[in-house]
């Protein structure tokens, strides 16, 4: 059945698509997404830093305290700390004694860096046990 | 549809491409040539995508899409009617159509002879559901049973309203129609 009103009906065009829509739902698609994708890696290395900072320092921490630090506040004893650090020279002179013993600490020949830092470590200590007698004595 | 479900975005742009036209037709049907149409076009595809996998091969996907398309038409129209333009009249109980703002008279409409113009106006004079049911029959040839799944409305409810819709057309294009002839 036609009449007059299918025949007007008929004369409405089809609609005009604006060029390069389809395009426009790609992007609107396909790469906004991609931001937030970015964003999220972004987002995750930053929290991943602040975790890995935190536990250094927590890690610092522990071991500070597992040493057997002192309370911030404790006051500072110097005689106290003179003692505490010929106990610690005679126990660093004991276990350099065993090192040698098992031939744990190399040779000239065989490692020069090794060497150098041992050497280092050995005159840094005869210099700090001559600096905490003078004040022991003190 | 099958690849799209999978994913492959290279299918929903071709599927994009067919469909455009479509929907552009629909939405200009439906919210009037001044309306948002490229807009709610471009979120209809973005839900097609979005739901790709929600489609059943058994349906249609025109039917499909269109159900997605008319369901943000209506959001939008719903949306218009909140948020009046400044100095728009209202009018209680009355479907001011967008176009009416900014589109003439019919009288002038018909005496330039523009009818396809003028069917744009009085479709716009119709209540937005039976302007849907109109264009789901006349332009794109849905059966009741595909209005019906379009719009959630019963078949009987959908040739009720598409009964409706008609002649209420006819009425508010009656006194132009005979400018047709002259």
């Amino acid at each position: 059945m036609t009449d007059w009103l299918d025949k007007m009906l008929d004369s409405d065009a089809p609609a005009e698509v604006p060029e390069g829509f389809a395009e426009s739902v790609m992007s609107e698609l396909f790469s906004a997404p991609q931001i937030a994708v970015e964003q999220t890696h972004s987002m995750s290395f930053m929290k991943a830093s602040g975790f890995a900072a935190a536990a250094a320092l927590m890690l610092a921490v522990g071991i500070w305290i597992g040493q057997g630090s002192r309370p911030m506040s404790a006051p500072i004893d110097v005689q106290r700390d003179a003692e505490m650090a010929a106990v610690n020279i005679d126990s660093i002179y004991a276990n350099h004694e065993m090192l040698d013993f098992f031939d744990l600490l190399e040779d000239d020949a065989t490692a020069g860096t090794s060497q150098t830092s041992t050497s280092a470590t050995l005159q840094d200590v005869d210099f700090a046990l001559k600096i905490l007698t003078t004040e022991g004595e003190k | 549809m099958v690849d799209i479900a999978k994913g492959d975005q290279h299918a929903f742009q071709l599927l994009v491409e067919n469909y455009q036209a479509m929907v552009f037709g629909l939405l200009r049907r439906i919210l009037g040539p001044h309306g948002a149409i490229e807009d709610v076009a471009q979120e209809a595809f973005v839900r097609v995508w979005k739901n790709r996998e929600k489609y059943r091969a058994q349906g249609k996907f025109s039917t499909f899409l269109y159900r997605i398309t008319y369901n943000l038409a209506l959001n939008r129209i719903r949306d218009e009617k909140r948020k009046p333009l400044p100095g728009m009249p209202k009018f209680d109980g009355i479907e001011i159509a967008q176009q009416d703002l900014c589109s003439d008279t019919p009288e002038e409409i018909a005496s330039r002879g523009d009818w396809a113009g003028l069917i744009s106006w009085g479709l716009g004079r119709l209540p937005h559901n039976q302007r849907a049911v109109l264009v789901f029959q006349h332009y794109d040839g849905f059966s009741m049973e595909e209005i019906s799944s379009v719009t959630g409305l019963s078949s009987a409810a959908v040739k009720s309203m598409l009964h409706r819709a008609r002649t209420n057309l006819r009425e508010i294009l009656q006194p132009y129609k005979d400018s047709e002839n002259d």
